[in-house]
């Protein structure tokens, strides 16, 4: 198997809903910034789809068809169609049936900003479902919008979805810019592990499996070996064991990282006690030998940005069962 | 030829809620013009925004500096408009505004709205309430067909 990170873009708005970007060029910007593909999440709309389809498919990008479920309680990002939920329907009492149809149907459904600062600043804003189960959801935003790494509530979001994976949770770890107009800044993007051809059906397998990892632009790679040869990446569930675990981060000059200037530091491995181990890297690599207790390991690399200590991405975790 | 004309208040208890508001269309046509409008857009007594503004950032454990929670006003009330055709969603306006025009046709529809054949039969108006946070919010709507 060989897998290939690209960075997408996975929560988008135009003036289909209250974005300002045309589909056209929200994918021309897309396009600009170096990302191999976008989701389009309108508001409660799948109107502007098939214009943006049309505008990635002439550019040579991946295009997800979403839509971003904007109620009263909270904020979920629905990708790969139009699955034919009313928006209006989506409650706490009908999240999880919702979910779990679109999941039966190949889409995905996960939690959008999940502590954005909501009612009355932002309506609906932050996670107000209940949920104490996700295993009918793909993925959670764990950071958004911009400067993710120093948004307080993306700290909060960091922290509720390592409670959630430490309590079984499965969900691909992704960052949504929440695009809705040009402008400037620190952003990042969801790294989709991609196995096999750069097309739609193989990102939304991506998210699916949880092969991702938020970044700001720096890339990873990463795996766990066992004694027996056998290779696990990011998001895969593996038995209790010892395995050697393999990481090489790279600060890429181009592509997806707006320009912005990378120092990579150190490299964390976090595990369901939440303690951080950081290491030093040495040329961006690190390698050691582990003993992997039932849980999950993360990782999670430091470094600067533009000469600014920052946390530069988060990965899917290794679910250890 | 107008076929609809509502005029409802919305106070805050009624925040977070669909409500539907059904007309017909008698006779097949080519265009449904749809004018809507809301108002106040932003809560008007300074005061009462500060306060709700304090109160949310507490909820996330944020004791905001007072320039944080000025930073955030004013605060806006958001109903957005859907329209239901006899054979389900035909759109949703999600945006900002509170005064708009959108047309629905099966050649062309304004953004937020499918293209959609205007069949007679059962229509509806539903404004779903995301934030009322003024005392009263007075919306409008007229509908037209062509």
């Amino acid at each position: 198997m060989s897998i290939e990170f690209y960075p997408f873009e996975l929560h988008t708005h135009s003036l289909h809903s209250d974005g300002s970007f045309t589909p056209e060029e929200l994918a021309r910007n897309a396009l600009e910034e170096g990302l191999a593909g976008f989701a389009l999440t309108d508001h409660n709309t799948f109107a502007g789809t098939s214009y943006a389809r049309q505008a990635a498919e002439k550019l040579g990008l991946v295009f997800l068809p979403g839509i971003e479920w904007t109620t009263f309680y909270g904020h979920i990002t629905v990708l790969g169609g139009d699955f034919g939920v009313d928006w209006r329907e989506v409650n706490p009492e009908t999240v999880c049936t919702n979910a779990a149809n679109i999941k039966e149907k190949g889409g995905c459904a996960g939690i959008a900003h999940p502590f954005r600062i909501g009612y009355p600043i932002c309506t609906g804003g932050s996670d107000g479902w209940g949920i104490d189960n996700y295993k009918d959801f793909t993925h959670y935003e764990v950071w958004s919008y911009r400067d993710p790494s120093e948004e307080h509530t993306n700290r909060l979001a960091e922290e509720r979805y390592r409670f959630l994976a430490a309590n079984g949770n499965r969900l691909a770890c992704v960052y949504g810019r929440d695009w809705h107009a040009k402008e400037d800044g620190l952003f990042a993007a969801t790294y989709l592990g991609i196995d096999g051809a750069l097309i739609t059906e193989n990102a939304l397998e991506a998210i699916r499996k949880g092969r991702s990892y938020v970044s700001t632009g720096v890339r990873l790679e990463a795996n766990l070996t066992d004694d027996k040869g056998n290779r696990f990446f990011i998001g895969d569930q593996m038995p209790v064991g010892e395995y050697t675990l393999d990481t090489k981060l790279t600060a890429p000059h181009g592509g997806f990282s707006n320009g912005n200037t990378f120092s990579i530091k150190t490299i964390s491995l976090v595990g369901a006690d939440g303690k951080a181990e950081k290491h030093e890297t040495v040329d961006g690599k690190f390698t050691c030998r582990l003993k992997l207790k039932r849980g999950f390991l993360q990782l999670t690399a430091e470094g600067d940005v533009n000469g600014n200590e920052r946390k530069l991405l988060i990965a899917t975790p290794f679910f250890i069962k | 030829m107008i076929v609809y004309r509502l005029e409802t208040e919305f106070c805050p208890r009624m925040t977070s809620n669909h409500f539907r508001f059904p007309f017909a269309v008698k006779k097949p046509c080519t265009c449904l013009r749809i004018f809507y409008r809301y108002t106040p857009k932003v809560l008007q007594n300074t005061t009462e925004a500060l306060s709700l503004i304090k109160q949310c950032y507490l909820r996330y454990g944020i004791d905001a500096l007072p320039v944080q929670i000025r930073n955030e006003l004013p605060l806006h009330n958001l109903i957005t408009l859907s329209i239901d055709s006899p054979l389900g969603l035909a759109g949703t306006a999600h945006r900002h505004a509170n005064q708009a025009e959108y047309f629905i046709g099966l050649e062309e529809a304004s953004p937020g709205f499918n293209k959609t054949e205007i069949v007679s039969g059962d229509w509806a108006v539903v404004l779903s309430t995301h934030a009322v946070l003024s005392e009263k919010v007075k919306a409008e709507v007229e509908i037209y067909v062509d």
